[in-house]
């Protein structure tokens, strides 16, 4: 569409103008303040409104309609292939402030919408931004962004295209969150450095099992290495004992060298010296023998001195008659006791008579008449027939119970008959004659039935006997101790000991005999005696002098020397012996040794040093079962160890995390720059258009000084020689034509959807002539597109351009 | 017995959320395999032990695993079990610097990467050649089978780590060959190593991939083992029978979207869905299909790992919930206008080349990243998230609008 037509009612400081347009390029010339800004504003709240008050133009509203004035508008006529619309706006009081709106299309008032809806519907503030260019709007160009400009390119796109453009950039976001060019934060980067440190991990963990042969083949080594030390220390062993044996035998050879100045020669007779030790013997035996002898002379000779000789031999020859006396006193004793015995028996088997003698005389003479009296009367009694009686009896009974003959029977039984009365009628006549008894044994206590006085009589004279017999005895006893007594006294001196039996008098005199005889036997023995001590002492002499001459064939003065002399052969032997076993012993070393004696530090010194490396040695061999230790162990951690398994799992869980992490990052990418492509081609593309013309016109409006326009989240610029600049580093003049450039880009690109001219309000104030040129050349061709209507107080650019100028007067 | 791609000491991807008790037991895996490969050999008392390379998962291989190996093949070596090695890409070790058993009954063949023969007699002295090479480098560009020599009178078997030639050049690094040049050896038998997914190149004469011995991320899926080739000694036909060792497997389950679903009965149908595929212990990934009807809430709730752990609860055998893919399957909610517009926006900004130059600055910094980028896959996924970021918040404007 092209807008033909201006026509102000009442607008600011316009009244009742009217301005025709060419349909391409139209130049409005006037001085400052004659209207030119008026004229855009009046333009641009026709179309959307008056009083639109925005943000983001507000430089509009500063041209307040003149209220007071009514009606307020005007009109503007657009033509296109469909045919004319003319837009009238007008404002009276009452009216809603935008103004109330009519659209006609070749005369006919058709709705709004038939003219906006091939506008794209757009708003004012999309027009004012994109369609008109002013000072203050290039100063903006720092504001630019892709999304701005992008939104409005794809305002003509797809539906919901802010919505999706939403989405584009979460998509572009989250993919930023993921992964930064030049980042460490986001995750992939991160697995990125993650993944490089494991590899070199790894790397190292690698080796495992190179690490696990090396070790096996220095566990190998070290081995062989302990073989030989340890066949090594056992000869150093040997050697050492070699010398600890020769050291030894060097003691040894020191003393049988010792032992070899010990030796001397020994004369000694071993048969002279038993000879003499048994002289020696000998003679202390006969020594003793005459001693003995003489000792027994000495006895033999006091044993002989004895005094009283014949008085102790005239002791001894009464043995017989006290032996005499022995047996008389038995016998006397013997009588006593025999007699004493008898009275004894008197007393106990005949009392009466013992009872009898012990009466007086008279007394005896009466009982004997008493007695003959009683003893006639006694004559009568006869017990004859009691006996028979008893007789008869027992015969009669016999026959009347054991014989079968009946009349024996008979005749038994008479006659036991007959024998009972017998023996009663005896026993009554017995009774009569006991009374005249009873009154004799009341007198003399003597039964006259019982006792026979007249035998009685005689045993009473045989005690009168017995009793001097015994007297007669007893004086004979009396005697006989009287004569023994003196006896005894006369011994007495001669034992000096009492006696008390005869047995010991007869031992007394025994022993007195024996003296006598001892003495008798000495005096015999003293000479025989004598001869043999006089026979020792003369072997003595012999000997002695045997002994004398054996000690002076061997040398010696006594026989402590001889045995000293003894005992010194015996000690050469010995040490003959000892020698002779050392030497055996030292046999093969002797010749060594001898070397050595000589100089026996040097053997220690030698000992020493071997000692040293087999201390040396075994130190080593410890070391080396530590390493040897320590080296297995490390195998087995190794082959043990899943380190090499693990390391790689981290890895590839790394890996498989940066591949999931990739993808995410990759798909929020594709998806962002999926949905970016769809809303450029359902924009006709005209974005990367866009930005193409941009740059072309930038070029172009540089003198070919900028070469590029990087718009992303911030506009910025590479210049000719590659330099890159953000826009606030920019001259204000190319900051104006770089917004210049994007602008007109821009809308040359919408240019198909929304047929509106651009205003340019003085936007070249800055420019010199050289850009003026540029831009004029620019407009030129922008023209051919698109309506461009220039508002300038320039006559220069005016002539540049080469058309006709609508002139703005200021009115009156 | 056909084993290989032991790759010991290999790590796990995709499990550093795992409580550690937890990994350190799923880590143990791998030697759990490797042993239990070799008792399936002892157990079967089995001729020949074919290992095809990558036992290691590096040419530094740990002590640890050195010595657990050696350990593990002397237990063969004591019954008098033969074993024929070849070093593959990942453990072209030199020889010297192993631990190997030191008996005529292990053989490493071609340890100076030629081609070698090594003949034997079986228990019941049927003979046998095994022919192979070993890497002393982590790639060999040259055909290889071309030195492979003519097949002779005894029952032969190739043995070999390599990859198909392909179109890509950069990729025919592994002795790349062809199933027809192998063909033509006319062996008994080929072992191969270095693709971990089991598969059989040809049925007779039989050229087979053992696959590796465990699972160790995402996309190595499914039972995990080694094959017992049965040789009839007459028509010297080979029969194969696989046998599973890996402990562990990884499974990827599919739950597809059509609407907008409550929380409760989205955690239902993922739970649903993975224990109908758990039958020993696994380690699940999960793909939502139709990921856009999922709310922001149920978004982030998916991609928490922790939340996965807490799912796991609900899974038998230990099993595990450890991956979460979300696809869109539908176009994105626009105007006819603007989804022109963004389609081929779509078409333009997931070319290749695009998206190398937005990875450029990344991919500078990390030779890791270089080398994902390079894979398609991981391309793939990241279109897949980008167009699941994408709509899921256009559904979200679309709601905001609708609902206003």
């Amino acid at each position: 569409m092209k807008l033909t037509q201006i026509k102000i009612i009442h607008f600011g400081k316009l009244n009742n103008v009217t301005f025709n347009l060419n349909k391409d390029l139209t130049i409005f010339l006037g001085a400052n303040e004659a209207g030119k800004s008026t004229t855009v504003a009046f333009v641009k709240q026709v179309l959307f409104g008056f009083h639109l008050r925005t943000n983001k133009s507000p430089f509009f509203e500063d041209y307040q309609p003149l209220d007071h004035v009514s009606p307020m508008g005007g009109s503007l006529t657009f033509e296109d292939t469909d045919g004319t619309f003319i837009l009238s706006r007008l404002y009276a009081k009452g009216d809603p402030k935008k103004g109330v709106l009519n659209v006609s299309l070749n005369d006919q008032e058709v709705p709004e919408s038939v003219f906006f809806d091939r506008i794209q519907n757009i708003d004012g503030s999309f027009y004012t931004d994109s369609f008109i260019f002013n000072q203050d709007m290039m100063r903006e160009v720092n504001g630019l962004s892709q999304a701005e400009l992008m939104e409005q390119i794809y305002f003509l796109g797809a539906s919901q295209s802010h919505k999706l453009l939403d989405l584009r950039d979460e998509f572009s976001n989250n993919a930023q969150k993921l992964f930064k060019k030049s980042g460490r934060k986001p995750v992939i980067n991160q697995l990125i450095t993650q993944i490089q440190a494991q590899k070199e991990i790894l790397a190292q963990t690698d080796s495992e099992f190179k690490d696990y042969r090396e070790l096996e083949e220095k566990l190998i080594q070290e081995k062989e290495k302990l073989k030989k030390l340890q066949t090594d220390l056992v000869e150093l062993n040997k050697e050492d004992q070699k010398i600890s044996l020769l050291m030894q035998k060097l003691t040894n050879f020191k003393q049988y060298q010792q032992l070899k100045e010990e030796l001397q020669p020994v004369s000694f007779s071993k048969d002279s010296y038993e000879k003499a030790q048994s002289i020696q013997n000998k003679i202390s035996d006969l020594t003793a023998d005459i001693n003995n002898l003489e000792k027994q002379l000495d006895e033999i000779k006091n044993s002989t001195e004895l005094s009283n000789k014949d008085k102790i031999q005239a002791l001894v020859d009464h043995k017989a008659e006290v032996l005499h006396w022995e047996s008389e006193s038995k016998d006397l004793r013997r009588q006593i006791e025999t007699t004493k015995k008898d009275l004894e028996s008197y007393e106990k088997f005949q009392p009466e008579a013992v009872k009898l003698s012990k009466l007086s005389s008279e007394t005896q003479a009466k009982l004997k008449d008493d007695y003959q009296a009683l003893k006639t009367q006694k004559q009568e009694n006869n017990n004859l027939p009691g006996i028979l009686s008893l007789i008869f009896l027992v015969a009669g009974l016999f026959s009347a119970i054991a014989i079968n003959n009946l009349f024996v029977r008979f005749l038994g039984i008479m006659i036991a008959l007959g024998g009972l009365g017998l023996f009663v009628w005896t026993k009554q006549t017995n009774t009569k004659k006991s009374q005249k008894d009873q009154e004799f044994i009341e007198k003399y206590g003597l039964d006259p039935k019982v006792v026979d006085l007249n035998n009685l009589w005689n045993e009473v004279v045989q005690i009168e006997s017995k009793k001097q017999t015994l007297s007669q005895l007893e004086q004979d006893q009396a005697s006989l101790n009287e004569k023994i007594q003196s006896f005894v006294q006369e011994l007495y001196p001669f034992t000096q000991k009492h006696v008390q039996t005869f047995s010991d008098i007869v031992n007394q005199l025994n022993s007195l005999q024996k003296l006598i005889d001892q003495n008798n036997l000495s005096k015999q023995h003293l000479n025989d005696v004598a001869v043999h001590l006089q026979e020792k002492k003369n072997q003595l002499a012999k000997n002695k002098i045997d002994l004398s001459n054996l000690f002076t064939a061997s040398k010696v003065t006594n026989f402590a020397e001889f045995s000293k002399l003894k005992q010194k052969a015996e000690e050469q032997v010995q040490l003959k012996l000892r020698i002779d076993a050392l030497q055996n012993d030292l046999q093969d070393d002797l010749t060594q040794l001898e070397k050595i004696a000589k100089d026996p530090d040097e053997l220690a010194e030698n000992k020493a040093q071997i000692e040293k490396q087999i201390s040396q040695k075994q130190d080593q061999i410890n070391d080396l079962h530590a390493e040897s230790a320590k080296l297995e162990n490390q195998m087995n951690v190794l082959a043990n160890s899943d380190r090499y398994f693990a390391e790689k799992q981290k890895l590839t869980d790394l890996e498989t995390s940066l591949t999931e992490n990739v993808k995410e990052y990759l798909a929020n990418l594709l998806t962002s720059n999926w949905i970016a492509r769809g809303l450029d081609l359902a924009s006709n593309e005209r974005f990367p258009k866009m930005l193409e013309d941009a740059k072309k016109y930038f070029n172009l409006l540089t003198g070919g000084r900028y070469v590029d326009i990087q718009l992303d989240k911030k506009l910025k610029v590479k210049r000719k020689d590659g330099k890159k600049f953000d826009v606030e580093y920019l001259s204000r003049g190319t900051s104006e034509q770089l917004y210049f450039a994007l602008k007109l880009a821009f809308v040359e690109q919408v240019a198909d959807k929304i047929a509106l001219p651009i205003l340019i309000d003085d936007a070249f104030v800055n420019f010199d002539m050289q850009r003026t040129n540029y831009i004029v050349r620019l407009l030129e061709e922008l023209a051919n597109k698109t309506q461009v209507l220039i508002f300038t107080a320039r006559q220069d650019l005016v002539d540049s351009l080469a058309i006709e100028p609508v002139r703005i007067e200021k009115e009156q | 017995m056909h084993l290989a791609d032991a790759h010991l000491d290999s790590p796990f991807q995709g499990l550093s959320f795992l409580p550690s008790n937890e990994f350190n037991n799923i880590k143990q895996s791998t030697q759990k395999s490797f042993t239990k490969a070799i008792d399936t050999a002892l157990d079967k008392n089995v001729d020949l032990v074919l290992i095809a390379g990558d036992t290691f998962d590096s040419v530094h291989p740990s002590p640890q695993s050195q010595l657990f190996f050696n350990r593990e093949l002397k237990r063969l070596t004591d019954q008098k079990i033969q074993v024929v090695m070849i070093l593959g890409n990942h453990d072209y070790l030199n020889p010297d610097e192993m631990i190997l058993p030191q008996t005529p009954y292990f053989k490493l063949l071609g340890s100076n990467e030629e081609v070698e023969e090594f003949k034997s007699k079986t228990k019941i002295d049927f003979p046998y050649t095994v022919v192979g090479f070993s890497y002393q480098h982590n790639h060999i560009e040259t055909n290889k089978i071309s030195e492979f020599p003519k097949k002779g009178d005894n029952f032969t078997i190739g043995l070999m780590h390599a990859g198909a030639k392909t179109t890509a050049n950069y990729q025919n690094v592994y002795a790349p060959f062809t199933t027809t040049e192998i063909r033509n050896l006319n062996y008994d038998y080929f072992a191969l190593g270095h693709i971990h997914l089991r598969q059989t190149l040809n049925e007779d004469p039989a050229i087979v991939y053992s696959g590796n011995l465990q699972g160790r991320h995402i996309n190595e899926q499914g039972a995990k083992g080694v094959y017992i080739g049965t040789v009839d000694e007459t028509t010297k036909k080979v029969s194969l029978d696989f046998i599973e060792t890996a402990p562990i497997i990884w499974q990827m389950v599919v739950l597809t979207l059509d609407q907008e679903i409550s929380q409760n009965d989205f955690i239902k149908r993922i739970i649903e869905v993975l224990t109908k595929e758990n039958n020993q212990k696994t380690l699940f990934g999960l793909t939502i299909k139709g990921a856009q009807y999922l709310s922001e809430k149920e978004l982030e709730l998916v991609k928490d790992s922790d939340y996965w752990l807490q799912l796991s609860n609900s899974l038998n055998f230990d099993s595990r919930l450890v991956k979460v893919y979300l696809t869109n399957n539908e176009k994105l909610q626009l105007r006819t206008a603007d989804k022109e517009a963004f389609d081929q926006a779509e078409s333009e900004t997931f070319e290749l080349d695009k998206i190398y130059s937005l990875a450029n600055d990344l991919s500078k910094k990390s030779d890791y990243v270089a080398e994902i980028l390079k894979k398609s896959e991981f391309i793939d996924e990241v279109k897949e998230l980008a167009q699941v970021k994408l709509g899921q918040k256009l559904k979200d404007i679309d709601d905001e609008v609708n609902s206003n």
